[in-house]
């Protein structure tokens, strides 16, 4: 204890006094592990290491499809056209989408590592809307996009994830495979793809057709359920 | 403060006594000198990023490679292969994905959320593929998470093999784990292989899987 109590005799003048309060003063600027109790600082006065977060989910009763005419992949990296907003309408648009928004981060901030984006949908089939072509190189691919504070979308290449059709051949003849797979993404939005402030991240769709000099067909993928949250975590990027 | 401080008020026209006033000051050094407690801080107190430094919250290793994975119109897939796609081995044996792997990471007893993604590719062109499929797995110091190996690990379950997409695969596919790690120095890594497929045939020279697209996230939580 660094407080010198007052005993009798003392002189108590403003010198002492100050001294005193001086010493409290110092105690209370550093204090150390043992002034401090187990289990003194709870929830409420600590920082959450999520900074921000943002989710949208569809779960929409019927299919939304996305056609190769409408939705033709436009090449690696090329945000636009092409590629279509998922949403709960499918090809026309206008559903519920499968878009994130948060409170803006700026990827900047040294104590920001970035945005966790973590998505999955659910991918029923892939298929010749026309029922002319089987084939395994149909292609449904999707990507992830973030809207900066001015909102301008950004297209992330390292995203860019696809599933192809799949066949099987039943009495002799080859069908069209149901697919019911979950296409997952996952990955960080950090200040090397950004330098500014970003609100928003969107899941997107395109469509492929690797086969060629086949007679007429327009691929199809139709999408069910689907998810996608925006994570803004606190912290170091090593 | 959580005790009652000051015990004792000095009220006009009483004289100074040095007891109540010693026992006022001992009041507050004994509080500041341990018994400091969650009632003595306001709940906002450390709501602002300038108290921490970043280290304070997560701490996050990232690995991405990625690249053109050569989706074309009008040309299947697997036949313009990538710049700096990954080959599975097709000897069974587990390859560790280097280049999204973390060596000797230095953790002090840690909570661990290991995100890994991978865009799966398979090229045979103008063949039968032997359907084989691959696995995937996260590694810690050189042992494989057995719960965490994407594809089956009893034949007995699915007879096309223990492969994920065992006939054909161009999917992609993710592995979460969360893992309690005690102090120590860690590497860890992703492994993937190609298993046999239910004839236990080795797979033709041209019949091969890839990783195009690649990442790891590595989240210390605590």
């Amino acid at each position: 204890m660094a407080y010198t109590p007052v005993e009798d005799g003392d002189s108590f003048t403003a010198a002492s006094v100050t001294s005193r309060l001086t010493a409290l003063r110092d105690d209370a600027n550093d204090i150390n592990p043992k002034g401090i109790e187990d289990k003194a600082l709870r929830k409420e006065h600590c920082l959450s290491p999520i900074l921000q977060a943002g989710a949208a989910d569809i779960s929409p009763g019927a299919v939304h499809s996305y056609t190769f005419a409408n939705d033709q992949y436009p090449g690696y990296n090329i945000g636009s056209p092409g590629w279509k907003l998922i949403n709960t309408n499918g090809d026309p648009g206008g559903g519920t989408p499968l878009q994130a928004d948060f409170t803006a981060v700026d990827l900047t901030d040294t104590k920001v590592i970035g945005v966790l984006v973590l998505f999955n949908i659910q991918v029923n089939t892939i298929v010749d809307a026309l029922a002319v072509a089987t084939s395994r190189e149909f292609d449904a691919l999707f990507a992830i996009q973030f809207q900066d504070n001015a909102g301008t979308w950004h297209h992330l290449p390292e995203s860019e994830t696809y599933i192809s059709s799949e066949t099987w051949v039943n009495g002799g003849v080859t069908t069209q495979a149901r697919m019911e797979k979950d296409v997952p993404i996952r990955l960080l939005i950090t200040q090397t793809n950004y330098k500014g402030s970003i609100k928003s991240v969107r899941a997107m769709i395109s469509v492929n057709d690797g086969t060629a000099g086949w007679a007429a067909h327009n691929v199809r993928v139709q999408l069910q359920h689907g998810n996608i949250s925006a994570i803004a975590l606190r912290g170091s990027l090593q | 403060m959580s005790i009652k401080i000051p015990k004792w008020r000095i009220r006009n026209g009483e004289p100074a006594d040095i007891e109540p006033m010693n026992d006022d000051m001992e009041g507050w050094e004994n509080e500041l000198d341990g018994k400091l407690n969650e009632q003595n801080w306001v709940a906002s107190t450390f709501n602002s990023m300038t108290y921490f430094d970043a280290g304070a919250f997560i701490r996050c290793w990232y690995a991405n490679v990625y690249m053109d994975q050569k989706i074309q119109v009008g040309v299947p897939n697997g036949t313009n292969l990538p710049t700096n796609p990954f080959e599975v081995a097709s000897t069974g044996e587990w390859t560790v994905l280097t280049d999204i792997g973390q060596s000797q990471l230095a953790l002090t007893g840690s909570l661990l959320w290991i995100l890994v993604n991978l865009q799966v590719d398979h090229s045979i062109p103008g063949g039968t593929p032997a359907g084989y499929g691959i696995q995937a797995a996260i590694q810690v110091n050189g042992t494989i998470l057995a719960e965490t190996i994407i594809g089956g690990g009893d034949r007995a379950n699915d007879p096309t093999g223990e492969g994920l997409g065992a006939y054909w695969s161009r999917q992609p596919l993710v592995i979460d784990a969360i893992l309690p790690i005690g102090p120590d120095r860690v590497t860890i890594n992703v492994v993937v292989r190609a298993p046999r497929n239910r004839t236990l045939a080795i797979p033709a020279t041209d019949d091969k899987y890839y990783i195009y697209n690649r990442r790891s996230i590595i989240l210390e939580l605590v």
